[in-house]
């Protein structure tokens, strides 16, 4: 598997891994993989998914509408997405995100020196901390979607589940979560809070993660960049690979559930 | 014409919000998240026919971006 594939594939198996608790579906529709937290509102998505035709997607939009599959559709795109975009927003799903897949190779530890003197990193694994780090998180990355720390409480002591912040005193200001499989580590959840952006905080951190990992034998990482993070990435060293689109059936959400 | 059609819009998106202007934005309309403003564009491409890219859509900000992206589509077509 190339790194292109790894950027999808591991993206489906960080949420899968996330959602493998009591309170979760997980499933595969047609060729879609989907994960569905019953109770709260991520993570909630359909997964990839490839040569969708119009038959497939009207099937995909009737399960959406009927909320027997998520609302929301991460979605790689192909070399005809215009036909794509076309196609979804004929059954009523509409692109709402998107991100550049982006990838590294990289076995030479960073070592770089932080931004300023008055903050330090460290692991996070504690309960405690876990929601320390979500507030960041559910504040700066996914306003309205509160994320529950129950999600986290049992996978943060994992192995394959590595949290990491940056503190400020005893104020948690910067996030990242990496996801490994073997060699390779997906990015994820990386956040700062809106006030201490600009300053070089999540760029370090992300080195600094990427540095421990290095030392465990990780050489390959993959992440998905908004529109915001991408700069960042490139300065690291991270190249674009693809890009995903985020998909919704157009005003369904859990609560208008029938 | 525009402006009055999208004051329309909003009050079908937004009841009850009053005193728009073109500096008006999600800061000023609680109401106006992420996904709310998908349903405003989806709207808007509607009753004017025309279609924004996603990242149109994404840089579209207050009142004032709306109006002036869709008299540019229009102008446009």
């Amino acid at each position: 598997m190339n790194l292109t594939e790894h950027t999808l594939s591991n993206l489906i198996e960080f949420y899968k891994s996330l959602s493998d608790q009591p309170g979760f579906e997980q499933g595969v529709f047609l060729d879609i993989e989907y994960v569905d937290n019953i109770r709260g509102d991520w993570p909630s998505f359909l997964l990839g998914g490839e040569d969708i035709d119009e038959q497939k997607m009207k099937q995909i939009a009737a399960k959406m509408k009927d909320s027997s599959l998520p609302a929301f559709w991460i979605h790689r795109d192909g070399q005809d997405k215009k036909a794509f975009d076309d196609l979804a927003l004929k059954y009523g799903i509409r692109q709402v995100n998107y991100w550049r897949g982006m990838a590294l190779e990289r076995s030479k530890p960073f070592l770089k020196p932080p931004p300023y003197d008055d903050i330090s990193m460290d692991r996070v694994s504690s309960e405690h901390d876990v929601k320390d780090w979500l507030k960041v998180v559910n504040a700066e990355l996914l306003p309205g979607k509160l994320i529950s720390s129950k999600i986290f409480r049992n996978k943060a002591d994992k192995m394959e589940f590595d949290l990491f912040r940056i503190s400020k005193g005893k104020k948690t200001i910067s996030t990242v979560l990496f996801y490994r499989k073997d060699d390779l580590a997906g990015i994820y959840m990386v956040s700062t809070m809106s006030k201490y952006r600009g300053k070089g905080y999540a760029g370090w951190l992300l080195r600094s993660g990427m540095d421990y990992l290095i030392e465990k034998g990780v050489n390959k990482f993959i992440l998905h960049s908004s529109i915001l993070g991408f700069s960042v990435y490139k300065s690291i060293g991270f190249t674009e690979n693809s890009s995903f689109g985020i998909y919704w059936m157009l005003g369904k959400t859990k609560d208008s559930h029938g | 014409m525009v402006k009055k059609k999208l004051l329309e819009i909003f009050d079908q998106i937004f009841p009850g919000i009053k005193n728009i202007e073109d500096t008006t934005s999600s800061t000023d309309i609680r109401e106006w998240d992420s996904l709310r403003h998908v349903l405003l564009i989806s709207e808007v491409e509607k009753t004017f026919k025309i279609r924004f890219e996603i990242n149109d859509m994404l840089q579209m900000k207050t009142f004032g971006d709306i109006c002036k992206n869709i008299e540019d589509k229009i102008s446009q077509s």
